[in-house]
């Protein structure tokens, strides 16, 4: 919801200094993530369809049988694990080290001295930065990992771009594609919430040790996110098999 | 009508004797001692930045929590936010009070620039910065918005002699002309305490002593602490 609020604020050229740090920092993240995940999707819908392909009984096989499903279960299992793996390097890492250096460099007391709250200007616009980005990640995702699975298709059986693009969508249905979005907001929400954590307190604690706490922050992360990967997808297969 | 301190302190403590001491409008309060005797302590307690444990610190009559905004703070780090330019850095704290930065703030800033010998550096990212042009920079934030009260964790570290003594020029004359009613400066440097300041309050072992600029120069403990430092 503060995210929403920033956007009228900056259209109408009424941004304040926490709007325009909000800006700059999904722009940031946004800039910093997007080749990256195409990239890493691209490759997991390359080695998952060479490896389908390799098993199937012929070509056609994989277009009767597999590729019909094979942009749900790509939505539904390996976007969200790939986008909450960059969401934790990426994302966790910058936020943690970012907080913490900035404490040490005493940057958060000054803005403490000037009336600014840190969690407004420092926590805030990286934690809305990662809630956003994540999910706009996953439809960069989902499109990534056609290209790849296609690429493969093309080599080994001279499939058409189009008609397995369109064979792929038709797998991604509108409730798939919302869970996962939802799934990452809610991943990098958890995400913003432990590399807050640790950036404040463990700053406070251990003054200096930036790379330390952002090691404890990352490890904490990658947990947290199986974890929550893995209930959320419990919790949508129960619902969708009912 | 009896005018108040610009900054009053009454039994703070900092792990030694507790400390009882006021500045008065027009003078400059100079914190000496050496390498952790507790000078950064002290400030951070009269900066508001940590709690006052016990006893009370009391700005131009006003409790420090209340008059907090009208307290400016160079750090010892000299805290310049990272990703936002010179220019921005100096408006922060006008920012803050929610003005904009294309509108009156720009004349303001760029006075506050020309004050400390910074207006050259105006569009520069902080991180491109030399650790002298950061504290004219800190310098500059530090007076930008309502200041009254001046804090000052080593002002003139890491400056060139010449930027040096626009900095104690430019203090001493905002003291002098009323625009800060006060000034307390933590240094290590006894000559540029002796400079600047009405007051020394010498830190050493856990106790403490306030001495006049006259008195400095022939206290046995300033002799022994200039030595050590020179």
């Amino acid at each position: 919801m503060v995210g929403l609020r920033v956007v009228p604020r900056v259209l109408t050229g009424r941004a304040t200094i926490v709007d325009r740090e909000t800006v700059r920092q999904v722009l940031g993240f946004l800039g910093g993530t997007a080749g990256a995940s195409a990239l890493t999707t691209f490759i997991y819908g390359l080695a998952a369809a060479y490896g389908i392909i390799g098993n199937a009984a012929s070509p056609e096989a994989f277009e009767s049988l597999v590729l019909p499903h094979l942009g749900g279960a790509f939505v539904q299992f390996v976007i969200p694990f790939a986008i909450a793996n960059l969401v934790v390097l990426k994302g966790v890492v910058g936020m943690t080290s970012d907080i913490a250096s900035m404490r040490v460099s005493q940057e958060i007391d000054a803005l403490e001295a000037v009336g600014l709250n840190p969690a407004d200007m420092v926590f805030a616009p990286r934690a809305i930065a990662l809630i956003i980005t994540a999910p706009s990640l996953a439809v960069i995702g989902v499109y990534s990992a056609c290209l790849g699975a296609w690429v493969v298709a093309w080599i080994t059986a001279g499939a058409d771009l189009s008609s397995f693009a369109a064979a792929y969508a038709s797998s991604v249905t509108s409730g798939a594609l919302l869970l996962t979005v939802v799934k990452l907001a809610i991943t990098a929400t958890a995400m913003s919430i432990i590399a807050g954590f640790f950036g404040f307190m463990g700053a406070k604690a251990e003054s200096g040790f930036v790379g330390k706490i952002t090691t404890s922050a990352v490890a904490t992360a990658v947990f947290s996110s199986t974890i929550v990967n893995l209930f959320l997808t419990l919790l949508t297969s129960l619902f969708s098999s009912k | 009508m009896s005018v108040p301190p610009a900054l009053s302190v009454q039994g703070l403590s900092i792990g030694g004797d507790p400390f009882s001491f006021q500045v008065m409008p027009g003078e400059v309060l100079a914190v000496l001692g050496d390498n952790g005797s507790g000078k950064s302590l002290l400030l951070a307690h009269l900066s508001g930045h940590l709690r006052v444990p016990a006893g009370s610190v009391k700005v131009e009559g006003e409790d420090l929590r209340a008059a907090l905004a009208e307290v400016g703070v160079i750090f010892q780090h000299p805290g310049l936010i990272r990703n936002m330019t010179v220019f921005e850095n100096i408006a922060l704290p006008f920012l803050v009070h929610g003005l904009d930065l294309n509108g009156e703030i720009q004349e303001k800033v760029r006075l506050r620039m020309r004050m400390v010998g910074c207006e050259h550096l105006e569009d520069q990212e902080v991180h491109q910065l030399s650790e002298g042009d950061k504290r004219c920079v800190s310098l500059a934030r530090a007076l930008s918005g309502p200041t009254r009260l001046l804090i000052a964790d080593e002002p003139v570290a890491s400056l060139a002699p010449g930027k040096k003594a626009l900095v104690e020029e430019l203090l001493v004359c905002l003291v002098r002309t009323g625009v800060l009613s006060g000034i307390i400066v933590a240094t290590q440097d006894l000559d540029f305490a002796r400079r600047i300041a009405t007051h020394i309050l010498l830190l050493h072992g856990s106790s403490h002593s306030i001495l006049s600029t006259e008195e400095a120069a022939t206290n046995e403990h300033c002799m022994a602490f200039t030595t050590r430092s020179h």
